[in-house]
């Protein structure tokens, strides 16, 4: 039986029918035509189908379409703003952290996460973070900096508001 | 398929209410990370889910009680139990081993009660729950009940939750003084994987003399295993060499594992024993 689910989906009110067996990624993908995340191992490993839900990374593939109602959505494609790329996305293109680009959304994602939980992470609470984002490209290094940079441009960000 | 019902109560009771008819269709969810793979993959089409997403404020907490066991709510997340204060102060071995399951944005989403009522031989909290003895709270209609982790789980993907019951609370008794615990993931896939072998040694140490050891394996086996026969060769003795030494070959000898993709039957049983002794290394050491 399908539901309504009334959610906030990238800052604008939606609703939509959904089917028990669907998951957040195929609502997102077939009914609202955003294809940043993507369906890849289907299994909660990869983290190419990372979605923010109400302030919480989750791997799409898994997630409960049913369970929305009254949640706040953001993809990727919610993550530019009037002002310009989140400075995540900037640090992504600064250091070129990625080939074919087929996983950045997902990392950016979880980047931003990490980055609110612990402004200033190490090398190595980065690694443990982002372990369950897997780059085919094997673009880690590259990733690995940008997320510092984003660390940096963020603090930057908020001290300057501070001033 | 298809015709399945969302429900999504804001009380328990009513909760306890929709599952008092007993039929085994109407499915829980809390995280719901496993349920809907299950049903992603067509193996399992309940007639209602009834979602426990409503009830956070009535079962997501970490509390400690004034005999200082410490009380977990059933959708308490695992994200939650790995950050939290009280669980590293209480249950360190908690907290460690949670930082190597899935990954964040599976953590942040599934229960602690999800994960043992799933009944699936390759996780990490019950080996680790149950070597600490704790006991979880299942209520229904018809009342509640307090079972020991030992009792709970039944077979694969089987615990002794019927289904018109709900798992509501894990309570981790008090550790007594002297207490030294750890555990062992042992994964053969990627590092991350769900575990081959899974070993909690808890035990006293006094004057180097060990006591009151519980030594549980999980995941070679179809349900988390309490080993008693190894436990018996190590209390009451010095933690040396040829007790270690004993007590892994009995774990050999007891182990009876099932085989899978991660190893066969042989081979877990040898993966047993090495980190039977890895484990109780480490706790001569502590
Ligand atoms: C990629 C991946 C890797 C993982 N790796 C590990 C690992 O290495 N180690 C590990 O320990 N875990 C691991 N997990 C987590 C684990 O496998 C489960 O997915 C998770 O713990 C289930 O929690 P949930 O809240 O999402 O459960 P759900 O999917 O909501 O429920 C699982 C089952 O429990 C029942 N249930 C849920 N809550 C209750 C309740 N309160 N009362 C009665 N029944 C209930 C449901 O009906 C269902 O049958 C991994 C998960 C994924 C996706
Ligand atoms: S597609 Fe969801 S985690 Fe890989
Ligand atoms: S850039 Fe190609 S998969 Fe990461």
């Amino acid at each position: 039986m399908k539901k309504q689910v009334n959610f906030i989906l990238n800052g604008k009110s939606v609703s939509a029918e959904v089917a028990p067996h669907e998951t957040l990624l195929d609502l997102l993908r077939n009914d609202f035509g955003l294809g940043g995340a993507k369906e890849t191992c289907g299994l909660g490993l990869c983290g190419v189908c990372t979605i923010i839900v109400s302030g919480v990374p989750v791997s799409g593939c898994l997630h409960f379409a049913s369970s929305i109602d009254g949640e706040e959505i953001l993809t990727i494609e919610g993550m530019e703003t009037e002002e310009g790329l989140h400075p995540v996305q900037e640090a992504f293109l600064n250091n070129k952290a990625f080939q074919c680009g087929y996983c950045t959304p997902g990392m950016i994602l979880m980047a931003k996460k990490l980055l609110e939980e612990n402004a200033n992470p190490s090398v190595e609470e980065i690694k443990d973070y982002m372990a369950g984002n897997i780059c085919r490209c094997a673009s880690y290094g590259q990733i690995i900096e940008a997320i510092n940079e984003a660390s940096k441009l963020l603090q930057q960000e908020k001290a300057g508001l501070n001033a | 398929m298809g015709d399945t019902l969302w429900l999504e109560p804001e009380k328990l009771s009513e909760v306890k209410d929709i599952l008092s008819s007993g039929d085994p269709e109407i499915r829980v969810v809390s995280g719901g990370t496993a349920l809907s793979l299950i049903m992603k993959q067509g193996m399992f089409d309940p007639n209602k889910i009834v979602s426990l997403k409503k009830l956070q404020s009535e079962l997501r907490y970490i509390t400690s009680d004034k005999a200082g066991n410490v009380r977990i709510g059933s959708m308490t997340t695992l994200r939650d139990l790995e950050v939290d204060a009280l669980i590293k102060e209480k249950a360190p071995v908690l907290s460690e081993a949670l930082t190597h399951v899935a990954n964040p944005r599976i953590r942040y989403v599934a229960s602690i009660g999800g994960n043992l009522s799933h009944g699936d031989a390759h996780l990490d909290m019950p080996p680790i729950l149950m070597a600490m003895g704790a006991e979880v709270k299942i209520e229904s209609a018809k009342g509640d009940r307090w079972l020991d982790l030992k009792e709970f789980f039944k077979g694969y993907y089987e615990t002794a939750i019927e289904p018109d019951e709900i798992l509501t609370e894990i309570m981790i008794p008090k550790q007594a003084e002297g207490i030294v615990g750890t555990y062992i993931k042992y994964t053969t896939l990627s590092n991350d994987d769900w575990p081959t072998v899974g070993v909690a040694a808890f035990l006293k140490k006094t004057d180097g003399i060990a006591g009151d050891s519980r030594i549980v394996i999980s995941a070679a086996t179809d349900i988390p295993t309490q080993l008693f026969d190894v436990q018996h060769i190590i209390d009451g003795n010095q933690l040396d060499k040829t007790t270690i030494q004993k007590a892994a070959e009995k774990a050999f000898e007891v182990a009876e594992p099932l085989e899978d993709l991660r190893g066969s039957v042989w081979y877990k049983k040898e993966m047993v024993k090495v980190h039977v002794r890895k484990a109780l290394e480490q706790l001569a050491k502590e």
